[in-house]
């Protein structure tokens, strides 16, 4: 029995440490702990192997729980929109998945990024479901939501005639209107300039278009009620332009 | 891997590999402790039962309150550098299922009662006051993992822990010295052994486990505390 | 000859392991993980040096009057796992610290950021 726990001892400790994930290495120590505290037992110490049952188990793997836990996230719902914030493969790129990213670093947080249909965006926002609404929204006077100060001037392009009621852009996902795009389908949708471009490529013809006129600027939509969290990305947004990223990140993003 | 990490990961491996097959064989402790006479002897200087508790907490005394002030230092460092960064914002109070709190509520006592046992038969049985203060604050813990921290933090009179924190390894320094005031050595056993095998019989060591119980108790408590406040509820 | 392992042998595994463990693992908290496999191992060194087999606890009434288990280094680490524990919250505290400031547990990362700011000013 002994000379097992002995063989057991490296075994578990090398299994418990080429882990790639933290909570796993924890419950591998934490499980070394129990079976040190079985050794000692066996080997005629048995306030050590109290102690060490108790400490092992209890306190230290606690610890590092909440050592190793994150403390929060930024939920950010959007819509899919090119060279603003699309997935690349595992990945996601753009404009304002870098803008998002530093932010969510600097308040120390986790981004997470929920992809939904463009009329579900504003919807989960208010439902309270998210921190934030991103995806190439362009700033309006929509007294539900504070909007950001935009970040990039862009224009609106009507397609399909129509005029631009306060119902959303476009309903469901931009992938899928590509989709009908491609297939020649009708449709009608109030594109910003992003979006327009992307379908343009993936053959846009026939279709009635029309630009609406005025200078826009695509920004991010604050619930409400986070009055902290809008005055920040504010600041962080200022932070940015003044020192210049912005114009480099714009740079890289859209060419 | 680098070239190097992985010169470094085999020159470990082999030498760890030598010491074990061929040094460890040879370790090889003087004899004299654990025979019979010394066992004999050890157990008739005090009327402890535990041998380990009569080694720690009267041969070895001095030790053992040095151990006990590095442990203060490591939780004052801990509640240090923990105050200093106080996070923006904390997630609510995770609210924990029926099934904990029942639990919780049904462990908690015992577990109490099981540190303060263990610390108070210390010389009786194996435990002894490290054991059973972190048993008991374990039991704290799983209170705070079933109605919060917050709540457990608020029902404790916190300054009354801070003074009991220091309180306690100033009392234990100071028993310590008092042997000199009656003209003892220092650090000698304040009351008699009576031998017999009670609750009294080993004279001072049954206080110093109660006040190493307790304040292994409070630290870890605090240690634990400092965390969650610091993280978020667990 | 018969190899039986001992618990020294084990420990000097475990302590081979720790080691391997602090310095090959970039994550900081495998590392501290690593650091406190290193203390076990140690304890159990000292445990298992005065280890024989059939020996009596060192709890009286010993039975028989044989051999009992050398209460000394049982006392010697006894205190010392308590103490293990409060230094690594200590340490968990710092890397805690380091983590907020750099925003990953990437050693390697963080070494470059530091040396990069102290490139900066100095």
């Amino acid at each position: 029995m002994r000379t097992a726990l002995f063989v057991l001892l490296p075994v578990i400790a090398s299994i418990a440490l080429v882990q790639r994930r933290r909570v796993a290495a924890l419950i591998g120590m934490g499980l070394l702990s129990f079976t040190l505290s079985a050794t000692y037992a066996l080997q005629n110490a048995p306030d050590v192997a109290m102690t060490e049952a108790a400490i092992g188990a209890a306190l230290v793997t606690t610890i590092y729980v909440l050592a190793i836990r994150r403390t929060g996230r930024l939920i950010v719902v959007a819509d899919e929109a090119p060279n603003l914030l699309a997935r690349k493969g595992e990945r996601l790129v753009g404009l304002e998945y870098e803008i998002l990213e530093g932010f969510a670093r600097e308040l120390g947080l986790d981004l997470s990024i929920r992809f939904l249909p463009r009329e579900a965006v504003e919807a989960s926002l208010l439902a309270g479901e998210a921190d934030l609404a991103a995806g190439g929204i362009v700033r309006s006077d929509d007294p539900r939501f504070r909007a950001t100060a935009g970040y990039l001037a862009t224009s609106l392009v009507r397609i399909g005639g129509g005029s631009r009621g306060p119902e959303p852009p476009y309903t469901g996902y931009f992938s899928e209107l590509l989709e009908s795009i491609r297939e020649g389908k009708e449709i009608t949708a109030t594109l910003d300039l992003a979006r327009f471009i992307e379908a343009m490529r993936s053959g846009l013809t026939g279709f009635e278009l029309e630009r609406l006129p005025g200078e826009r600027e695509y920004a991010f939509l604050v619930s409400r009620k986070r009055e902290g969290l809008h005055a920040k990305l504010e600041g962080y947004l200022r932070e940015l332009r003044v020192g210049g990223k912005l114009d480099e990140m714009i740079r890289r993003n859209l060419r | 891997m680098t070239r190097r990490k992985a010169a470094f990961a085999i020159t470990c491996l082999l030498l760890t590999a030598a010491l074990c097959l061929l040094v460890a064989r040879s370790v090889h402790l003087p004899g004299g402790l654990g025979e019979p006479q010394y066992i004999r002897e050890l157990a008739s200087r005090t009327g402890a039962l535990n041998l380990v508790a009569s080694i720690y907490l009267d041969g070895r005394l001095y030790d053992t309150i040095f151990e006990l002030i590095v442990f203060s230092v490591a939780v004052l460092g801990v509640r240090f550098y923990l105050s200093e960064r106080r996070p923006s914002h904390r997630p609510a109070p995770i609210p924990e299922s029926h099934v904990v709190r029942a639990s919780a509520e049904a462990l908690f006592p015992f577990l109490l009662l099981l540190g303060i046992y263990l610390a108070a038969y210390g010389h009786l049985s194996p435990g002894g006051g490290f054991a059973g203060g972190t048993v008991a604050a374990s039991g704290l813990m799983l209170c705070s993992i079933a109605i919060g921290a917050d709540a457990v933090a608020r029902r404790i009179h916190r300054p009354s822990l801070e003074r009991l924190e220091w309180a306690l390894p100033l009392t234990i320094i100071s028993l310590a010295i008092v042997p000199v005031l009656l003209g003892r050595p220092p650090l000698a056993a304040l009351f008699p052994p009576r031998g017999g095998g009670g609750i009294f019989s080993s004279g001072s060591i049954l206080l110093y486990n109660l006040l190493i119980g307790i304040k292994v108790f409070i630290g870890s408590w605090v240690v634990v505390h400092g965390f969650i406040e610091h993280r978020g509820e667990i | 000859m018969s190899y039986s392992p001992s618990g020294i042998d084990a420990a000097i595994a475990l302590l081979g392991i720790g080691i391997l463990v602090l310095a090959l693992r970039r994550d900081l908290i495998l590392k501290l993980l690593g650091l406190g496999l290193i203390n076990s191992s140690t304890i159990l060194f000292l445990v298992s040096i005065r280890f024989t087999p059939d020996a009596a606890i060192p709890i009286l009434p010993v039975r028989d009057a044989g051999i009992v288990a050398d209460p000394l280094p049982q006392a010697v680490v006894l205190s010392a796992i308590v103490i293990n524990f409060a230094i690594l919250a200590l340490a968990l505290v710092f890397v805690m610290i380091l983590v907020e400031r750099y925003h990953t547990t990437d050693s390697e990362r963080i070494e470059s950021e530091v040396a990069a700011e102290q490139g900066g000013e100095g």
